[in-house]
């Protein structure tokens, strides 16, 4: 009984590919695993092998491009005639592109080199245009590339029910809670009590990307430090990482990272909080270190502030609440979350307030843009 | 930010695991042996899905229905720099390998990884993707052919050889090649196409070193495998 030889199928597309090249003459006995033909599509080249051995009688034309499953050929048993039904050859696929005036042009004997990038339309011989070769034009895809995600929403930041509740184990002392366009109350036992009048913060902002896989050893890393069971600490955590960092380099300044406070903040209308669980460790170890530094009192040194936005909020933002720098976490681009969204590494966007009296805005730009520069590029934070 | 955000989900499987040889600098010829061998042995039923990442000695190889080389210069050009041209039995048409350039070849048994063949080509781009991510580069793919572009321009290419659905070939990205030997040729066969680098792209030199670390780490979240670096050294050494 004949054996049917069909096209491969590259996927779920339904797209056609091309016929290259018979390695096997018709009529020619072949081999079990012998490969008889190459089809081509989207930079691949497949070589067909005969599932069983058999007298081979191509039933498709090299040049032209054929749908999945279509029958290019018969291996038939010795003695064994094709029915006349089988005789026929099946169609080609014509037509189904359109010629795109301004796309780029292959050249070749027979080939496609490089067709859509996710099926539909197909590249497909043009008759008659050059004899014995072919030229392919291919057209532009719609939109195939899409830089979102596959639901084009981002998450809602979960209620917040008491965000006094959330705060409350990592607040250093109570502070009047402020909007942060209002100039916040300074410590009266630091640097800024010779001028005790209230200054406006200022504020900068950036972007950054981050580099998943040094953030990804980072992460573990830190789930090695805190020795806490099904951990994972958030690209947050990294980030609070590189700010004490920036801080720990500039000592001169003595502002934290022993004070660094966590908080959750509030970002236009919208309440942030952060709601993974790996946070809660983090909140353990700046509890610590609270106590830690109850123990050994450093007044000279200040505290620091984090914020995060929620997913989603591009401009998170803080306030001081009392200390001379702050910085706020907001995302921009999530991780990626299906395989079908072409997506780049995952942007944050970054705020830092600080008092400008306390920290001149050189200063308060270096310690931002080492903020940066760790996130990107973490290996002073992993080989520390 | 919540960092609990989901993985991409492929096709479900279950547990891939690929060998990873970090081959470092490297003759073509020598390779492409490596991986013929690797498929065939793959395909049999024996051997171990493999990721072999390398950088060639300046090489230009051609597709195996672009038997004649895209040339924008003289082949004595090409043969006063030194250059060999290799016949392949890839997909894609001609494309250029040198120092700089991280090259990835995957002998990957689809139907053990429950993967389709445009997945898997997908998942090379989205992988390159991911790495040019980590540097701040945004790379997208474009309907103008296969590979990784960064605005307009090509920065991977990919050319795939399959055979009982058993890969071979794989991605080409410019970290910081000698962007000159891309004038030599058509890039992917295309007259109009310009090509580019990670190093162009951000400005400051880039060590294929860190680019391969990259790209091993994509490569497990795109596919959702487990990765076991083969030691080049001891296997050197004990001459196995």
């Amino acid at each position: 009984m004949a054996t049917v030889v069909t096209i491969p199928r590259f996927g779920n597309e339904r797209a056609p590919a091309l016929l290259a090249e018979w390695y096997q003459p018709d009529g020619a006995s072949v081999g079990a695993g012998e490969i008889v033909f190459r089809v081509e599509s989207d930079h691949i080249a497949f070589d067909a092998e005969a599932e069983s051995a058999g007298v081979l009688r191509h039933r498709a034309l090299v040049g032209e491009s054929y749908a999945p499953g279509e029958t290019v050929a018969y291996l038939l048993a010795i003695g064994e005639r094709l029915r006349p039904e089988d005789e026929a050859m099946p169609a080609p696929i014509h037509g189904l592109h359109t010629l795109d005036e301004d796309g780029p042009i292959d050249q070749g004997p027979a080939h496609n080199a490089g067709g859509p990038v996710h099926g539909g339309a197909s590249s497909a011989s043009e008759e008659g245009r050059i004899p014995g070769g072919m030229i392919i034009r291919r057209r532009a895809e719609e939109n195939i590339s899409v830089l979102r995600r596959a639901n084009g929403t981002m998450p809602l930041p979960p209620s917040s029910t008491d965000l006094e509740d959330v705060l409350a184990p990592f607040l250093l002392e109570p502070h009047p809670k402020q909007p942060p366009s209002q100039a916040p109350e300074r410590e009266t036992d630091g640097p800024g009590s010779a001028n005790p009048a209230p200054v406006a913060a200022s504020v900068l902002r950036l972007r950054t990307h981050v580099n998943l896989s040094e953030t990804q050893k980072l992460r573990d890393q830190l789930a090695r430090e805190w020795r806490v069971e099904d951990l994972s600490p958030s690209v947050d955590d990294v980030v609070v990482r590189a700010f004490a960092r920036s801080l720990h380099e500039r000592p001169e300044l003595a502002i934290g990272p022993d004070f660094i406070l966590r908080t959750i903040a509030i970002a236009g209308e919208s309440i942030a909080r952060v709601s993974n669980a790996s946070t809660a460790p983090f909140h353990e170890s700046v509890a610590r270190r609270k106590q830690q530094h109850a123990k050994r009192p450093s007044p000279d040194r200040h505290p620091c502030v984090v914020s995060f936005a929620a997913a989603g909020i591009h401009d998170g933002d803080c306030g001081l609440s009392g200390a001379p720098i702050a910085l706020a976490i907001g995302a921009c681009f999530p991780w990626p979350t299906d395989s079908a969204t072409v997506e780049f590494a995952p942007h944050v966007s970054l705020t830092l307030v600080f008092d400008p009296s306390l920290l001149p805005e050189p200063v308060a730009a270096g310690i931002f843009c080492r903020i940066r520069d760790l996130i990107e590029a973490p290996y002073a934070l992993l080989a520390a | 930010m919540a960092d609990d955000r989901e993985r991409p989900r492929m096709i479900a499987t279950n547990q891939r695991v690929v060998h990873v040889y970090e081959l470092g600098t490297t003759n073509y010829e020598d390779v492409h042996r490596l991986q013929r061998r690797l498929q065939a042995q793959r395909r049999d039923g024996a051997g171990v899905d493999s990721l072999l990442v390398t950088e060639h000695r300046p090489v230009l190889t051609l597709g195996r229905s672009h038997p004649e080389p895209s040339l924008r210069v003289g082949a004595d050009v090409i043969a006063n720099y030194g250059i060999k041209v290799h016949q392949t039995e890839r997909g894609g048409d001609i494309t250029y390998h040198g120092p700089g350039q991280l090259v990835a070849y995957g002998i990957i048994d689809l139907r053990a990884w429950e993967c389709s063949l445009m997945d898997y080509v997908s998942g090379l781009e989205e992988t390159a993707i991911g790495v040019l991510g980590d540097w701040g580069v945004r790379g997208e793919r474009s309907a103008r052919g296969r590979g990784v572009w960064a605005r307009g321009k090509k920065i991977a290419a990919l050319g795939i050889n399959v055979r009982r659905w058993v890969t071979m070939h794989g991605i080409a990205l410019n970290v910081d090649p000698d962007m000159s030997h891309f004038d030599l040729i058509n890039p992917c066969g295309m007259a109009d196409i310009e090509v580019t680098s990670l190093s162009h792209e951000i400005g400051k030199q880039v060590l294929v070193e860190a680019v391969t670390e990259s790209f091993i780490f994509h490569f497990k979240r795109v596919f959702e495998c487990g990765a076991e670096t083969v030691d080049m050294t001891k296997r050197a050494v004990s001459g196995n």
